[in-house]
């Protein structure tokens, strides 16, 4: 059944999944010299900057995960309330946290695969040579790979958003905020293993927060 | 007999208003258990409060003898559900439907499942989006039917169907009702629904279980008493039973539950010209009985109305 219910979450969110790997996909093109839609997704690559470090491809990156992100937090969440669609698979014989845990599961690994795609490609180009002129190590990718991480915390934060129940929308994404918060660390110069744990422990803290409303919560 | 369902001082607050309060409610096995009541008066609540939609404030609720608070899912897939307004994944197809529900069940009657589509004429290859209220309620039915379960709790089923089909979804009911020990607890709003297929009734006012008790039971026991004077009739008296009184110039008119010859020796030393004890259909029954003191707006005939709501 975790099959079908996982099913379900790819059936209904590949559609957004698609587009922002498209989106990121361009970001990325552009980064290496094919930009299909310059000044829209991604810009032309300029002669001397160095892969990684000064072509800007952590900044647009993020802000397209960033997008990514929410579309997809939301869409899981707000999109199973919509005419009491939850109540289809909640009276089915499987507790709340099994139908949530592949849902967050599921949406999570859509933003990860999506998200490390754009990345490996545009580094796995850096990396071959004679195709820029500029040096290249495999740590430079590290502000892109963070920024990746970092935008998980924007789909857990959504994700949360859409399902906690409140009356005034201002306490309703208040864990976005939160979330935004902790993806707003970005902009400080930490190094990337504490950036990373940073993240982690972040990221941590709402799952946990998902699974106590997911078991708390009415569905009425 | 065992209880199919039994709750025990179930409550539910939305703010500060209870509208589930202390519900003792107990369904037979093998019953059809109609819960009536009107808007807002908790039906629905309840319902998802037995399904573990809703977490009760106090109390507990029992499905087949297991508490909902910690129900297993292998007893959870013997009781079957229709929710109001019939939910599906709009998306899904009829076959999508029917494979994404079969998925979580390890008893499945593929065959019951395509009598009761090829019955209403169901194609499966149907986008649910495109389909009808009637048509999605048809579906919701068949796949609440096809796990072959022992309970089945269906919240306002005919809500929004016109006749023929509402009629026609009854019918399917009633068939699946008398497969061998099935027990139904349904809402609505369709008393006439109810009259067809609950031989129990339970009836919710403003949260809490003011009648439970056989369908014919109630029928009977609930009388109109239309007195005619020659002038303003005089005060009523107190009187065990009665639900609701109002005069409509020179006629008093009395609904009495547990009706008996003191309601008549009551009414006869009031000294009317004349008085007549008329039966109620359930409709007329639970309208008296639910309706509250507000009536319709007196604009051809000047009322003087003293309601009065007794429990039974």
């Amino acid at each position: 059944m975790t099959s079908t219910l996982a099913y379900k979450e790819l059936r209904e969110n590949v559609w957004i999944a698609a587009l922002g790997l498209a989106a990121m996909l361009l970001v990325a093109l552009g980064a290496m010299g094919y930009a299909p839609l310059p000044g829209i997704l991604g810009t032309a690559r300029q002669p001397g900057q160095i892969p990684f470090t000064s072509d800007g491809f952590s900044y647009q990156f993020g802000l397209v995960a960033c997008g990514l992100a929410l579309a997809l937090g939301f869409r899981q969440s707000l999109g199973d309330f919509l005419g009491d669609a939850q109540l289809f698979v909640l009276q089915r014989p499987v507790n709340r946290g099994r139908v949530y845990g592949t849902k967050l599961v599921v949406g999570l690994t859509m933003y990860l695969v999506c998200g490390a795609l754009p990345i490996a490609l545009y580094a796995a180009w850096a990396a071959t040579p004679g195709t820029h002129a500029s040096p290249f190590a495999w740590s430079m990718t590290g502000g892109a790979w963070t920024a990746w991480l970092a935008m998980t915390a924007v789909y857990l934060g959504a994700l949360l958003s859409g399902i906690r129940p409140a009356a005034w929308l201002g306490t309703r994404l208040a864990p976005l905020a939160a979330a935004g918060l902790l993806a707003g660390l970005l902009a400080l110069p930490l190094p990337w293993l504490a950036g990373w744990l940073v993240f982690a422990v972040g990221d941590a803290l709402l799952v946990a927060t998902i699974v106590w409303v997911v078991l708390t919560r009415d569905f009425a | 007999m065992t209880d199919a369902i039994a709750t025990g001082g179930l409550t539910k607050y939305y703010g500060r208003r209870a509208v589930v309060n202390s519900l003792d409610l107990r369904v037979p096995a093998g019953s059809v258990y109609g819960l009536l009541g009107r808007n807002g008066s908790g039906k629905s609540t309840t319902i998802k409060m037995l399904l573990g939609f809703v977490r009760p404030d106090r109390g507990s609720a029992h499905l087949l003898g297991e508490d909902v608070a910690t129900l297993r899912p292998a007893v959870r897939a013997r009781v079957a559900y229709i929710a109001e307004g019939h939910p599906f994944l709009r998306w899904m197809t009829v076959a999508e439907a029917i494979r994404f529900t079969r998925a979580f069940y390890d008893r499945w009657n593929d065959e019951l499942l395509d009598q009761i589509l090829d019955h209403f004429a169901l194609p499966k290859r149907a986008k649910i989006r495109r389909l009808s209220n009637g048509q999605r309620a048809q579906v919701s039915l068949a796949l609440a039917v096809a796990p072959d379960p022992e309970l089945l709790i269906l919240d306002d089923p005919t809500l929004g169907l016109d006749t023929v089909v509402r009629r026609d979804f009854l019918e399917s009911l009633i068939q699946i009702i008398q497969r061998e020990g099935r027990t139904i607890l349904f809402s609505s709003h369709i008393l006439a629904d109810v009259e067809r297929v609950a031989d129990r009734i339970g009836i919710l006012v403003d949260g809490a279980l003011r009648v439970d008790c056989p369908t014919d039971h109630f029928k009977q026991s609930l009388r109109r008493i239309v007195a005619e004077f020659r002038d303003q009739p005089p005060p009523l008296p107190a009187c065990d039973g009665l639900v609701s009184s109002w005069r409509v110039g020179n006629r008093l008119e009395l609904v009495v539950v547990g009706y008996g010859t003191r309601h008549d020796r009551l009414v006869e030393s009031l000294e009317p010209s004349s008085f007549e004890v008329l039966e109620l259909n359930l409709e007329d029954a639970f309208i008296e009985y639910t309706r509250g003191p507000r009536r319709s707006l007196p604009l051809l005939a000047a009322e003087n109305q003293h309601d009065q709501h007794i429990g039974v």
